[in-house]
Parts: structure tokens; C-alpha cells; sequence
């Protein structure tokens, strides 16, 4: 019980207000992006709100639409979506002690609500002053609406801004958020091969084939750095 | 298939992939460890692994067979989850590239 209570950290709402609100307004913009693109591909308000609110990935989200327009089988949804789930595991995995301090229903709600981002700010959270389960509690609960409202937005508004589904915006913002969250847990020298890696991959990649050039920068990056580290 | 049914299983996948690690940790008692991890994550491979073969076509269902294979016997030797899961899409990509 006590090793229990010392990950217990109650930090109030100012910090992760603080640390959460650049997410946040990241999350209703992006949102409402999916919303309009869901009001496009002809779902109802009540489908667009039941994704975001039980799914809630916008990963998963994004590719229901695609696969829907598609026609796509049962098989051919249920491998995406497991592909696209997995990286949950390692989020929950690594916040363990984290959800472990927190009572039953938060706990549970916690885990429903973490996100890539959530991880993030989480993560560096614990690096900066250790295991916080009330922050990364109070960091899903302010996100998971943002999202969820985000989405409403997106849809009842899909006919005033319909170019908001092929917005560029986010060919720049998606990458600067993860680097944003990724940044401040990476040791110099990690980072300085893992920036050496991308950009040596992106280049060999827009030489050779444009497609797969950023997944196998992303992916080949961290995996150096692991590599370094030990 | 319908969109409901999409949502459902969509649902069901991230509900699953969020607390499967959870879950497990319930029956080991031991939260955050890579035994836990591992756990968790068998169940989702090995569905993926057959529902790559029967979703895909047969010149996709390779790469995710192999992709998969990689993956596991990464997680196998090393434990680590991440390196796993990089394995997986990395391996799977350049494998979609090359086809």
C-alpha cells in the first residue's frame, strides 16, 4: 500500500492544464477534421460522436472512414484496427504504476483515455518528478473532451468549412506535436542519431521511392537510438 | 459490413489494446514488467497474424506474415515491446515498397 501511495502524486489541474492545453487545441482542431470528413463520407452526428467517444483514436478513426467507403470485410477491418491498436499496449505497459496507484474507476477510465499524446506528457511528467497518477488521470479526462468535442464541431459545421478536411496544416503540425512530446525525453546523444537517421532514411527515401520514405524515417530513427542506448 | 459493426469491433480493438497490459498485470501481479507486456501483446499479434492472411491479398499477405514473424521472434529475444512494434511496421513497409 505504500509503495502504492508514493506514485499517488495529487498535482492539481494547474499543471496539467498548463501542460496539456497546446493538446488540447490540437485535438479539437484535428477533431473537427475528422468530423468533417466523416459528415463527407455520409456517416450520422451519432456515429461521428460513438467513434470518438468509445474508439477514440484518431488513427483508427481516420481509417474507419477510408475502409468504410471501401466496403472493406470484417477481416480486412479487424486486421487495421489491430495493427493500428498495438502501440497501446506499450502505452499502458510503461504508465503501470502510474494507473496501478489510481482507485478502481479512474484507473479504468485512465486507461480507456490514453493517447499517443497522453503518453507523451505523461511520460515526461515521470521523467521530470516520477510516477504521477492524479496528472496523467486529469491530463485523459481534459483531452478525451477536446477530441469528442472537436469532432461535434467538425460535423455540424462540415458544410461552413469544407476545406478543412484537405487542410495541409497538418502534414506540418501531426509531426511538430509528436516531436514536441518526444523532445524532452530523449538524452542529446539519442536525439542526435535519431535526427541523423531520419533524415538520412527521408533522403535515401524521396531518392528511391517517396511513399514509404517518412514510415521508415520514424520507424528506423527510434530503433538507432534504442540501439545506442544500449 | 456495416459502420456499426465497424465501430464495434474498432471498439473493441482499442478498448482491448489499452487495458489488455492492465488485465494481465491482474493475474501476474507484476504491472509494468515485459513478461506483461509480452502477455498482452500475444493474444493481438496472433489475431493479427490471422487477419492478415485472410484479409489481405495474396501479395500483401507475405509481407504481414513475415513482418509478424519478425516481430514476434524480436519480442521473443529481447522482450521489448517498442522494438517489437517497430520491427512489425518497419519490416512490413519496406516489404509493401518492394511488391
Amino acid at each position: 500500500m505504500r509503495a502504492r501511495r508514493e506514485h499517488e502524486i495529487s498535482s492539481g489541474w494547474r499543471e496539467p492544464i498548463a501542460d496539456a492545453w497546446p493538446v488540447c487545441t490540437f485535438y479539437i482542431v484535428f477533431g473537427a477534421t475528422f468530423g468533417v470528413m466523416a459528415h463527407a463520407a455520409g456517416w450520422s452526428f451519432a456515429a461521428v460522436a460513438a467513434a470518438s467517444g468509445l474508439v477514440y483514436s484518431g488513427a483508427a478513426q481516420f481509417a474507419l472512414i477510408g475502409l468504410e467507403q471501401q466496403g472493406a470485410g470484417v477481416a480486412a477491418v479487424a486486421t487495421t484496427l489491430a495493427v493500428l491498436s498495438l502501440r497501446h499496449l506499450t502505452f499502458t505497459t510503461a504508465l503501470g504504476r502510474e494507473l496501478a496507484a489510481l482507485d478502481p474507476l479512474p484507473r479504468w477510465l485512465t486507461t480507456l483515455g490514453l493517447t499517443d499524446e497522453a503518453f507523451g506528457l505523461a511520460a515526461v511528467r515521470q521523467k521530470r518528478v516520477g510516477p504521477d497518477a492524479w496528472y496523467l488521470a486529469r491530463v485523459a479526462a481534459l483531452l478525451w473532451p477536446s477530441w469528442s468535442v472537436g469532432s461535434w464541431a467538425g460535423w455540424l459545421l462540415a458544410g461552413a468549412v469544407p476545406a478543412l478536411g484537405a487542410s495541409g496544416t497538418f502534414q506540418i503540425a501531426f509531426p511538430a506535436l509528436f516531436i514536441g512530446l518526444a523532445t524532452p525525453l530523449a538524452r542529446a546523444g539519442n536525439l542526435r542519431v535519431a535526427l541523423a537517421a531520419a533524415a538520412a532514411v527521408w533522403l535515401l527515401g524521396t531518392v528511391a521511392a517517396e511513399g514509404p520514405a517518412l514510415i521508415l524515417a520514424v520507424a528506423v530513427a527510434p530503433l538507432l537510438a534504442l540501439w545506442r542506448r544500449s | 459490413m456495416s459502420l456499426g459493426w465497424a465501430l464495434v469491433i474498432a471498439g473493441l480493438f482499442t478498448a482491448l489494446s489499452r487495458t489488455l497490459p492492465l488485465l494481465a498485470a491482474r493475474q501476474t501481479k507484476q504491472l509494468a514488467t515485459a513478461q506483461s507486456a509480452w502477455f498482452a501483446a500475444l493474444p493481438v499479434a496472433v489475431l493479427s497474424a490471422l487477419a492478415v492472411q485472410s484479409a489481405l491479398g495474396a501479395h500483401l499477405a507475405w509481407p504481414g506474415g513475415v513482418a509478424l514473424v519478425a516481430a514476434l521472434a524480436v519480442a521473443w529475444f529481447t522482450r521489448n515491446l517498442l522494438l517489437c512494434l517497430v520491427t512489425a511496421f518497419v519490416i512490413f513497409g519496406a516489404l509493401l515498397s518492394a511488391v
